[in-house]
Protein backbone atom coordinates (compact mmCIF):
# COMPACT_ATOMS: atom_id res chain seq x y z
CA UNK A 1 0.00 0.00 0.00
CA UNK A 2 3.03 2.32 1.03
CA UNK A 3 4.28 1.14 -2.62
CA UNK A 4 1.65 3.68 -4.38
CA UNK A 5 1.74 6.24 -2.51
CA UNK A 6 4.83 7.66 -1.77
CA UNK A 7 7.12 8.99 -4.37
CA UNK A 8 10.16 7.64 -3.04
CA UNK A 9 9.68 4.41 -2.97
CA UNK A 10 7.90 4.51 -6.51
CA UNK A 11 9.17 2.86 -9.45
CA UNK A 12 8.36 3.51 -13.03
CA UNK A 13 6.93 0.91 -14.95
CA UNK A 14 8.80 0.98 -18.87
CA UNK A 15 7.30 -1.04 -21.52
CA UNK A 16 9.36 -1.85 -24.64
CA UNK A 17 8.19 -3.46 -27.70
CA UNK A 18 10.39 -4.64 -30.30
CA UNK A 19 10.44 -7.40 -32.82
CA UNK A 20 13.41 -8.02 -32.07
CA UNK A 21 14.20 -10.10 -29.05
CA UNK A 22 17.50 -9.12 -28.83
CA UNK A 23 16.70 -5.34 -29.00
CA UNK A 24 13.85 -5.82 -26.41
CA UNK A 25 16.75 -8.03 -24.05
CA UNK A 26 19.36 -5.38 -24.37
CA UNK A 27 16.95 -2.76 -23.42
CA UNK A 28 15.24 -4.48 -20.99
CA UNK A 29 18.67 -4.87 -19.22
CA UNK A 30 19.66 -1.51 -19.29
CA UNK A 31 16.14 0.06 -18.10
CA UNK A 32 15.86 -2.37 -15.33
CA UNK A 33 19.56 -1.35 -14.08
CA UNK A 34 18.68 2.07 -14.36
CA UNK A 35 16.59 1.55 -11.67
CA UNK A 36 13.08 1.06 -13.19
CA UNK A 37 10.41 -2.18 -13.96
CA UNK A 38 10.37 -3.06 -16.91
CA UNK A 39 8.04 -5.12 -19.56
CA UNK A 40 8.86 -6.18 -22.88
CA UNK A 41 6.19 -7.13 -25.88
CA UNK A 42 7.07 -8.38 -29.04
CA UNK A 43 4.24 -6.61 -31.37
CA UNK A 44 1.98 -3.85 -30.81
CA UNK A 45 -0.91 -5.84 -29.67
CA UNK A 46 0.88 -7.79 -27.16
CA UNK A 47 1.80 -4.44 -25.93
CA UNK A 48 -1.37 -3.37 -25.68
CA UNK A 49 -2.93 -6.09 -23.97
CA UNK A 50 0.28 -5.17 -21.33
CA UNK A 51 -1.30 -1.75 -21.19
CA UNK A 52 -4.76 -2.84 -20.18
CA UNK A 53 -3.80 -4.87 -17.05
CA UNK A 54 -0.66 -2.79 -16.32
CA UNK A 55 0.02 1.22 -15.54
CA UNK A 56 2.47 2.05 -17.53
CA UNK A 57 4.67 5.62 -17.68
CA UNK A 58 6.33 5.24 -20.51
CA UNK A 59 5.86 2.94 -23.63
CA UNK A 60 9.30 2.71 -26.16
CA UNK A 61 8.31 1.11 -29.16
CA UNK A 62 9.90 0.60 -32.48
CA UNK A 63 8.16 1.41 -35.87
CA UNK A 64 8.56 -1.21 -38.06
CA UNK A 65 6.61 -4.32 -36.67
CA UNK A 66 4.81 -6.92 -37.90
CA UNK A 67 1.27 -6.47 -37.11
CA UNK A 68 0.19 -2.74 -36.19
CA UNK A 69 3.33 -0.48 -36.55
CA UNK A 70 4.55 1.28 -33.59
CA UNK A 71 2.93 4.87 -35.18
CA UNK A 72 -0.21 2.91 -35.12
CA UNK A 73 0.89 1.98 -31.16
CA UNK A 74 1.55 5.43 -30.87
CA UNK A 75 -2.13 6.50 -31.46
CA UNK A 76 -3.46 3.87 -30.11
CA UNK A 77 -2.12 4.60 -26.43
CA UNK A 78 -2.17 8.08 -27.10
CA UNK A 79 -6.35 7.38 -27.16
CA UNK A 80 -7.00 5.36 -24.34
CA UNK A 81 -3.81 5.47 -21.97
CA UNK A 82 -1.87 8.44 -20.08
CA UNK A 83 1.50 6.98 -20.94
CA UNK A 84 4.25 8.69 -22.67
CA UNK A 85 5.56 7.33 -25.92
CA UNK A 86 9.72 7.30 -27.25
CA UNK A 87 9.01 6.36 -30.75
CA UNK A 88 12.58 4.56 -32.23
CA UNK A 89 12.97 4.76 -35.62
CA UNK A 90 15.47 3.13 -38.13
CA UNK A 91 17.05 4.18 -41.51
CA UNK A 92 14.26 3.63 -43.71
CA UNK A 93 11.74 4.90 -41.99
CA UNK A 94 9.54 7.04 -44.04
CA UNK A 95 8.00 9.34 -40.68
CA UNK A 96 10.27 12.54 -39.92
CA UNK A 97 10.63 14.03 -36.36
CA UNK A 98 8.15 16.79 -36.29
CA UNK A 99 5.63 13.83 -37.61
CA UNK A 100 5.57 11.81 -35.10
CA UNK A 101 5.58 14.19 -32.40
CA UNK A 102 2.53 15.56 -34.10
CA UNK A 103 1.12 12.55 -32.99
CA UNK A 104 1.99 12.62 -29.97
CA UNK A 105 5.04 10.72 -29.29
CA UNK A 106 6.83 12.16 -26.33
CA UNK A 107 10.03 11.88 -27.84
CA UNK A 108 12.30 10.29 -31.04
CA UNK A 109 15.33 8.35 -31.37
CA UNK A 110 16.54 7.10 -34.28
CA UNK A 111 18.81 4.01 -34.90
CA UNK A 112 21.51 3.66 -34.02
CA UNK A 113 21.78 5.15 -30.56
CA UNK A 114 23.58 4.78 -27.61
CA UNK A 115 21.84 2.76 -24.82
CA UNK A 116 23.60 5.99 -22.18
CA UNK A 117 21.43 8.17 -24.15
CA UNK A 118 18.06 6.23 -24.10
CA UNK A 119 18.82 6.59 -19.97
CA UNK A 120 18.76 10.12 -20.54
CA UNK A 121 15.68 10.42 -22.38
CA UNK A 122 14.07 8.27 -20.26
CA UNK A 123 14.85 10.28 -17.31
CA UNK A 124 13.89 13.53 -19.43
CA UNK A 125 10.57 12.35 -20.28
CA UNK A 126 9.65 10.54 -16.45
CA UNK A 127 10.75 14.50 -15.02
CA UNK A 128 8.69 15.89 -17.42
CA UNK A 129 5.67 13.35 -16.60
CA UNK A 130 6.19 14.55 -12.62
CA UNK A 131 5.89 17.98 -13.54
CA UNK A 132 2.96 17.37 -15.32
CA UNK A 133 1.75 15.36 -12.15
CA UNK A 134 2.31 17.48 -10.22
CA UNK A 135 0.45 20.60 -12.37
CA UNK A 136 -2.42 18.45 -12.15
CA UNK A 137 -2.65 17.68 -8.44
CA UNK A 138 -2.20 21.21 -8.19
CA UNK A 139 -5.22 22.65 -10.32
CA UNK A 140 -7.24 19.80 -8.83
CA UNK A 141 -6.73 21.39 -5.20
CA UNK A 142 -7.08 24.80 -6.09
CA UNK A 143 -10.39 23.29 -8.03
CA UNK A 144 -11.55 21.77 -4.80
CA UNK A 145 -10.74 24.77 -2.74
CA UNK A 146 -12.57 27.22 -5.43
CA UNK A 147 -15.56 25.17 -4.98
CA UNK A 148 -15.28 24.89 -1.07
CA UNK A 149 -15.09 28.82 -1.30
CA UNK A 150 -18.18 29.30 -3.26
CA UNK A 151 -20.40 27.32 -1.01
CA UNK A 152 -18.92 29.95 1.59
CA UNK A 153 -19.98 32.43 -0.50
CA UNK A 154 -23.37 30.92 -0.36
CA UNK A 155 -23.77 30.49 3.20
CA UNK A 156 -22.38 33.97 3.65
CA UNK A 157 -25.04 35.03 1.40
CA UNK A 158 -27.98 33.04 3.27
CA UNK A 159 -26.60 34.43 6.55
CA UNK A 160 -26.65 38.17 5.33
CA UNK A 161 -29.91 37.54 3.87
CA UNK A 162 -31.12 36.36 7.66
CA UNK A 163 -29.18 38.78 9.24
CA UNK A 164 -31.11 41.74 7.29
CA UNK A 165 -34.76 39.82 8.06
CA UNK A 166 -33.89 39.66 11.43
CA UNK A 167 -32.78 43.17 11.82
CA UNK A 168 -35.51 44.13 9.99
CA UNK A 169 -38.04 42.28 12.52
CA UNK A 170 -36.06 43.89 14.93
CA UNK A 171 -36.20 47.69 13.38
CA UNK A 172 -39.97 47.14 13.70
CA UNK A 173 -40.86 46.05 16.76
CA UNK A 174 -38.46 48.58 17.84
CA UNK A 175 -40.73 51.28 16.36
CA UNK A 176 -43.99 49.19 17.18
CA UNK A 177 -42.79 49.64 20.88
CA UNK A 178 -41.86 53.38 20.50
CA UNK A 179 -45.35 54.29 19.42
CA UNK A 180 -47.18 51.82 22.03
CA UNK A 181 -45.21 53.44 24.73
CA UNK A 182 -46.13 56.79 23.07
CA UNK A 183 -50.08 55.96 22.78
CA UNK A 184 -49.36 55.27 26.53
CA UNK A 185 -48.06 58.69 27.39
CA UNK A 186 -50.86 60.28 25.94
CA UNK A 187 -53.32 57.86 26.69
CA UNK A 188 -55.25 60.51 28.99
CA UNK A 189 -54.87 63.40 26.70
CA UNK A 190 -56.85 64.90 23.84
CA UNK A 191 -54.63 63.81 21.14
CA UNK A 192 -55.65 60.70 19.18
CA UNK A 193 -53.45 57.86 18.21
CA UNK A 194 -53.26 59.05 15.00
CA UNK A 195 -52.62 62.96 15.94
CA UNK A 196 -48.75 61.30 16.81
CA UNK A 197 -48.59 59.63 13.29
CA UNK A 198 -49.76 62.46 11.20
CA UNK A 199 -46.87 64.43 13.06
CA UNK A 200 -44.72 61.95 12.33
CA UNK A 201 -45.82 61.92 8.79
CA UNK A 202 -46.00 66.24 8.43
CA UNK A 203 -42.36 66.43 9.97
CA UNK A 204 -40.92 64.31 7.51
CA UNK A 205 -42.46 65.78 4.61
CA UNK A 206 -41.25 69.36 6.03
CA UNK A 207 -37.50 67.22 6.44
CA UNK A 208 -37.62 65.77 3.11
CA UNK A 209 -38.58 69.43 1.30
CA UNK A 210 -35.96 70.74 3.36
CA UNK A 211 -33.50 68.41 1.56
CA UNK A 212 -32.46 66.67 5.00
CA UNK A 213 -30.56 63.28 4.66
CA UNK A 214 -32.70 60.37 3.60
CA UNK A 215 -31.75 59.52 7.87
CA UNK A 216 -33.03 62.60 9.49
CA UNK A 217 -35.66 62.01 7.14
CA UNK A 218 -36.82 58.91 8.32
CA UNK A 219 -36.14 59.49 12.13
CA UNK A 220 -38.19 62.71 11.98
CA UNK A 221 -41.01 60.23 11.43
CA UNK A 222 -40.73 58.16 14.40
CA UNK A 223 -39.04 61.20 16.55
CA UNK A 224 -41.98 63.76 15.94
CA UNK A 225 -44.98 62.09 17.60
CA UNK A 226 -42.71 61.21 20.97
CA UNK A 227 -42.84 65.36 20.79
CA UNK A 228 -45.52 65.36 23.93
CA UNK A 229 -44.49 62.47 26.22
CA UNK A 230 -43.16 64.87 28.75
CA UNK A 231 -47.46 65.33 29.46
CA UNK A 232 -47.00 61.85 31.42
CA UNK A 233 -45.48 63.43 34.10
CA UNK A 234 -48.38 66.30 34.77
CA UNK A 235 -51.02 66.18 36.99
CA UNK A 236 -54.51 65.09 35.61
CA UNK A 237 -56.09 67.94 36.91
CA UNK A 238 -54.36 69.83 34.98
CA UNK A 239 -53.73 67.76 31.80
CA UNK A 240 -57.86 67.58 31.16
CA UNK A 241 -58.75 70.56 33.01
CA UNK A 242 -61.96 70.84 31.08
CA UNK A 243 -61.48 75.17 31.82
CA UNK A 244 -58.89 77.13 31.32
CA UNK A 245 -55.49 76.88 32.79
CA UNK A 246 -54.38 79.41 35.48
CA UNK A 247 -51.23 81.22 35.11
CA UNK A 248 -49.50 78.62 37.87
CA UNK A 249 -50.84 76.13 36.11
CA UNK A 250 -49.78 77.05 32.61
CA UNK A 251 -45.86 77.42 34.08
CA UNK A 252 -46.70 73.48 35.35
CA UNK A 253 -48.00 72.52 32.04
CA UNK A 254 -44.72 74.05 30.42
CA UNK A 255 -42.60 71.67 31.83
CA UNK A 256 -43.52 68.43 29.68
CA UNK A 257 -41.08 69.79 27.51
CA UNK A 258 -38.36 69.34 30.48
CA UNK A 259 -39.98 66.30 31.44
CA UNK A 260 -40.39 64.67 27.52
CA UNK A 261 -36.17 65.59 27.41
CA UNK A 262 -35.54 63.84 31.03
CA UNK A 263 -37.11 60.87 29.83
CA UNK A 264 -35.49 60.66 26.21
CA UNK A 265 -32.19 61.60 27.22
CA UNK A 266 -28.64 59.96 27.05
CA UNK A 267 -29.94 57.04 24.67
CA UNK A 268 -27.65 55.24 22.04
CA UNK A 269 -30.90 55.55 19.44
CA UNK A 270 -30.44 57.98 17.10
CA UNK A 271 -34.48 58.56 16.70
CA UNK A 272 -34.32 59.04 20.71
CA UNK A 273 -31.51 61.66 20.72
CA UNK A 274 -33.77 63.52 18.00
CA UNK A 275 -36.71 62.65 20.06
CA UNK A 276 -35.31 64.30 22.97
CA UNK A 277 -33.94 67.54 21.33
CA UNK A 278 -37.55 67.91 19.43
CA UNK A 279 -39.48 67.11 23.20
CA UNK A 280 -37.77 70.11 24.90
CA UNK A 281 -37.26 72.45 21.64
CA UNK A 282 -41.09 72.05 20.18
CA UNK A 283 -42.38 74.67 22.32
CA UNK A 284 -40.28 77.37 21.29
CA UNK A 285 -40.56 80.30 19.11
CA UNK A 286 -38.66 81.73 16.29
CA UNK A 287 -39.06 85.65 17.99
CA UNK A 288 -37.58 84.11 21.47
CA UNK A 289 -40.77 84.27 23.32
CA UNK A 290 -41.44 80.58 23.71
CA UNK A 291 -40.58 77.77 26.03
CA UNK A 292 -39.02 76.32 28.49
CA UNK A 293 -35.93 78.19 27.22
CA UNK A 294 -36.18 81.18 25.17
CA UNK A 295 -34.35 80.36 21.98
CA UNK A 296 -34.65 82.35 19.28
CA UNK A 297 -33.98 81.60 15.33
CA UNK A 298 -31.53 79.28 14.49
CA UNK A 299 -30.65 78.83 18.32
CA UNK A 300 -33.62 76.59 18.50
CA UNK A 301 -32.74 73.29 16.80
CA UNK A 302 -34.00 72.62 13.47
CA UNK A 303 -36.37 69.54 14.08
CA UNK A 304 -37.76 71.38 17.23
CA UNK A 305 -38.93 74.05 14.31
CA UNK A 306 -40.25 71.73 11.99
CA UNK A 307 -42.52 69.89 14.87
CA UNK A 308 -43.78 73.04 15.85
CA UNK A 309 -45.12 73.85 12.84
CA UNK A 310 -46.28 70.08 11.94
CA UNK A 311 -47.69 70.58 15.27
CA UNK A 312 -49.89 73.39 15.27
CA UNK A 313 -51.08 73.20 11.87
CA UNK A 314 -52.20 69.59 13.04
CA UNK A 315 -53.93 70.98 16.37
CA UNK A 316 -55.49 73.63 14.53
CA UNK A 317 -57.18 71.04 11.81
CA UNK A 318 -57.91 68.47 14.08
CA UNK A 319 -61.47 68.21 16.26
CA UNK A 320 -61.24 68.44 20.32
CA UNK A 321 -63.65 68.29 23.01
CA UNK A 322 -63.36 72.25 23.34
CA UNK A 323 -63.58 73.23 19.42
CA UNK A 324 -64.60 71.94 15.71
CA UNK A 325 -61.72 71.45 12.97
CA UNK A 326 -60.47 74.77 11.15
CA UNK A 327 -60.93 74.29 7.71
CA UNK A 328 -57.42 73.86 6.16
CA UNK A 329 -57.39 77.84 4.52
CA UNK A 330 -58.22 78.93 8.10
CA UNK A 331 -54.89 77.49 9.20
CA UNK A 332 -52.79 78.55 6.73
CA UNK A 333 -53.96 81.79 7.41
CA UNK A 334 -53.00 81.26 10.95
CA UNK A 335 -49.79 79.67 10.00
CA UNK A 336 -48.75 82.56 7.61
CA UNK A 337 -49.45 85.39 9.76
CA UNK A 338 -46.99 83.88 12.08
CA UNK A 339 -44.02 83.66 10.03
CA UNK A 340 -41.23 84.99 11.68
CA UNK A 341 -43.02 85.44 14.80
CA UNK A 342 -43.74 82.06 16.18
CA UNK A 343 -42.31 80.14 13.31
CA UNK A 344 -39.46 79.76 10.94
CA UNK A 345 -40.19 81.76 7.83
CA UNK A 346 -38.22 79.72 5.70
CA UNK A 347 -40.04 77.14 7.05
CA UNK A 348 -43.54 78.30 6.18
CA UNK A 349 -42.07 78.75 2.45
CA UNK A 350 -41.61 75.25 2.56
CA UNK A 351 -44.66 74.06 4.13
CA UNK A 352 -46.99 76.48 2.26
CA UNK A 353 -44.86 75.54 -1.07
CA UNK A 354 -46.44 71.55 -0.08
CA UNK A 355 -49.75 72.48 1.04
CA UNK A 356 -51.11 69.56 -0.77
CA UNK A 357 -48.66 67.14 0.09
CA UNK A 358 -49.68 68.25 3.47
CA UNK A 359 -53.42 67.68 3.21
CA UNK A 360 -53.14 64.58 1.44
CA UNK A 361 -51.62 63.54 4.11
CA UNK A 362 -54.38 65.08 6.01
CA UNK A 363 -56.30 62.65 4.58
CA UNK A 364 -54.72 60.08 4.85
CA UNK A 365 -53.25 59.38 1.90
CA UNK A 366 -50.17 57.65 2.71
CA UNK A 367 -46.77 58.30 -0.20
CA UNK A 368 -44.59 55.56 -1.14
CA UNK A 369 -41.53 54.76 1.11
CA UNK A 370 -43.78 55.55 4.34
CA UNK A 371 -43.98 53.13 6.95
CA UNK A 372 -47.07 52.65 8.61
CA UNK A 373 -47.92 51.97 11.82
CA UNK A 374 -49.71 49.46 13.10
CA UNK A 375 -53.22 50.36 13.92
CA UNK A 376 -53.85 50.76 17.81
CA UNK A 377 -56.10 53.33 17.50
CA UNK A 378 -58.55 51.45 18.91
CA UNK A 379 -57.27 51.00 22.07
CA UNK A 380 -58.37 54.58 23.07
CA UNK A 381 -61.66 55.52 24.81
CA UNK B 1 -13.45 24.08 26.16
CA UNK B 2 -13.74 21.00 23.89
CA UNK B 3 -11.06 19.94 20.78
CA UNK B 4 -11.62 19.64 17.84
CA UNK B 5 -8.70 17.73 15.59
CA UNK B 6 -8.73 18.52 12.32
CA UNK B 7 -7.16 16.30 9.62
CA UNK B 8 -6.85 16.88 5.69
CA UNK B 9 -3.62 17.23 3.52
CA UNK B 10 -4.57 20.39 2.14
CA UNK B 11 -3.66 23.42 3.70
CA UNK B 12 -6.92 25.75 2.42
CA UNK B 13 -9.56 23.22 3.90
CA UNK B 14 -7.65 22.77 7.31
CA UNK B 15 -7.89 26.67 7.31
CA UNK B 16 -11.26 27.15 6.29
CA UNK B 17 -12.71 24.40 8.94
CA UNK B 18 -10.95 26.53 11.56
CA UNK B 19 -11.71 29.68 10.64
CA UNK B 20 -15.50 27.88 10.68
CA UNK B 21 -14.85 26.94 14.02
CA UNK B 22 -13.83 30.13 15.36
CA UNK B 23 -16.72 31.80 16.14
CA UNK B 24 -17.98 28.62 18.74
CA UNK B 25 -14.93 28.84 21.05
CA UNK B 26 -13.06 25.38 20.53
CA UNK B 27 -9.56 24.77 20.88
CA UNK B 28 -8.52 23.18 17.49
CA UNK B 29 -5.41 21.39 16.84
CA UNK B 30 -4.39 20.08 13.05
CA UNK B 31 -2.72 17.26 11.18
CA UNK B 32 -2.19 17.07 7.81
CA UNK B 33 -2.11 12.96 7.87
CA UNK B 34 -3.78 9.57 9.40
CA UNK B 35 -0.61 8.77 10.69
CA UNK B 36 0.35 11.97 12.54
CA UNK B 37 -3.55 12.67 13.31
CA UNK B 38 -3.57 9.27 15.35
CA UNK B 39 -0.42 11.00 17.15
CA UNK B 40 -2.01 13.72 18.20
CA UNK B 41 -5.35 12.23 19.36
CA UNK B 42 -3.64 10.08 22.00
CA UNK B 43 -1.78 12.61 23.08
CA UNK B 44 -4.56 15.25 23.40
CA UNK B 45 -7.46 13.08 23.06
CA UNK B 46 -9.60 15.44 21.05
CA UNK B 47 -13.67 15.53 21.67
CA UNK B 48 -13.79 15.70 18.07
CA UNK B 49 -11.94 15.06 15.34
CA UNK B 50 -13.08 15.72 11.50
CA UNK B 51 -11.48 13.46 8.91
CA UNK B 52 -10.03 13.88 5.23
CA UNK B 53 -9.99 10.51 3.26
CA UNK B 54 -7.83 10.47 0.43
CA UNK B 55 -4.83 11.52 1.96
CA UNK B 56 -0.80 10.89 1.26
CA UNK B 57 1.44 9.24 3.60
CA UNK B 58 0.19 5.41 3.77
CA UNK B 59 -2.77 6.13 6.36
CA UNK B 60 -5.69 7.04 4.73
CA UNK B 61 -8.73 8.87 6.91
CA UNK B 62 -10.83 5.56 6.34
CA UNK B 63 -7.33 3.51 7.90
CA UNK B 64 -7.42 6.31 10.68
CA UNK B 65 -10.76 5.80 11.56
CA UNK B 66 -10.83 2.15 12.40
CA UNK B 67 -7.69 2.70 14.45
CA UNK B 68 -8.95 5.82 16.21
CA UNK B 69 -11.85 3.76 17.20
CA UNK B 70 -10.48 0.24 18.70
CA UNK B 71 -7.88 2.04 20.52
CA UNK B 72 -8.57 2.32 23.72
CA UNK B 73 -7.23 5.48 24.43
CA UNK B 74 -9.43 6.95 21.40
CA UNK B 75 -12.29 5.35 20.83
CA UNK B 76 -14.27 8.02 22.44
CA UNK B 77 -12.95 10.97 20.11
CA UNK B 78 -16.12 11.22 18.08
CA UNK B 79 -14.83 11.32 13.90
CA UNK B 80 -16.91 13.55 11.32
CA UNK B 81 -15.76 12.13 7.98
CA UNK B 82 -14.73 15.52 5.58
CA UNK B 83 -14.27 13.89 2.02
CA UNK B 84 -14.95 14.83 -1.52
CA UNK B 85 -15.59 10.57 -1.74
CA UNK B 86 -19.56 11.27 -3.07
CA UNK B 87 -20.57 7.68 -3.55
CA UNK B 88 -22.88 5.42 -1.15
CA UNK B 89 -20.19 2.95 -0.72
CA UNK B 90 -17.53 5.50 0.39
CA UNK B 91 -20.21 6.65 3.44
CA UNK B 92 -20.77 3.03 4.07
CA UNK B 93 -17.11 1.95 4.32
CA UNK B 94 -16.42 5.48 6.60
CA UNK B 95 -19.63 4.24 8.68
CA UNK B 96 -18.37 0.99 8.94
CA UNK B 97 -14.76 2.51 9.94
CA UNK B 98 -16.53 4.08 13.05
CA UNK B 99 -17.19 7.21 11.54
CA UNK B 100 -20.17 9.05 13.85
CA UNK B 101 -21.04 11.21 10.56
CA UNK B 102 -20.29 11.83 6.69
CA UNK B 103 -19.45 15.07 4.98
CA UNK B 104 -19.64 16.07 1.55
CA UNK B 105 -16.98 18.24 0.48
CA UNK B 106 -17.19 21.06 -1.02
CA UNK B 107 -19.53 20.68 2.32
CA UNK B 108 -21.61 24.17 3.74
CA UNK B 109 -20.07 25.65 6.24
CA UNK B 110 -23.31 26.43 8.34
CA UNK B 111 -24.36 22.59 8.18
CA UNK B 112 -20.75 21.59 9.33
CA UNK B 113 -21.31 24.05 12.72
CA UNK B 114 -24.71 22.75 13.37
CA UNK B 115 -23.01 18.78 13.05
CA UNK B 116 -20.29 19.81 15.25
CA UNK B 117 -22.55 21.09 17.90
CA UNK B 118 -25.08 18.55 17.97
CA UNK B 119 -22.00 16.27 18.56
CA UNK B 120 -20.42 17.15 21.04
CA UNK B 121 -23.51 18.59 22.83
Amino acid sequence: MELNDTRSSYRPHILVVDDESMIREMLQEVIESAGYECSVAGSGEDALEILARRDTDIVITDIMMPGISGIELLLRVKESYSSDVIVITGYTDEYGYEEILKKGASDFMSKPFHLRELVIRLRYVLRQRELVAERNKAYESLESTNQQLLRYGEDLNDTILNLKAAHQELKESYLDTIHRLVLAAEYKDEDTGNHIVRMGRYSSYLAEALILSDKEVQNILYAAPMHDVGKIGIADSILVKPGKLTEEEFEVMKTHTVIGAKLLANSRSEILQMAEQIALSHHERWDGTGYPQGLARNKIPLVGRIVSIADVFDALTSKRPYKDPFPVEEAIDIIEKERGKHFDPQLVEAFLEGIDEVVRIKQGVITAGDTTFPDVSSLKR
Amino acid sequence: MKKILIVDDQVEVRDLVEVTLRSKNYQVLKAENGKNAIKIAKVEKPDLIIMDVMMPGGTDGIEATRILKKDVKTKDCRIIILTAKSQETDRNEGLEAGADYYFIKPFSPLDLIKKVEEILE
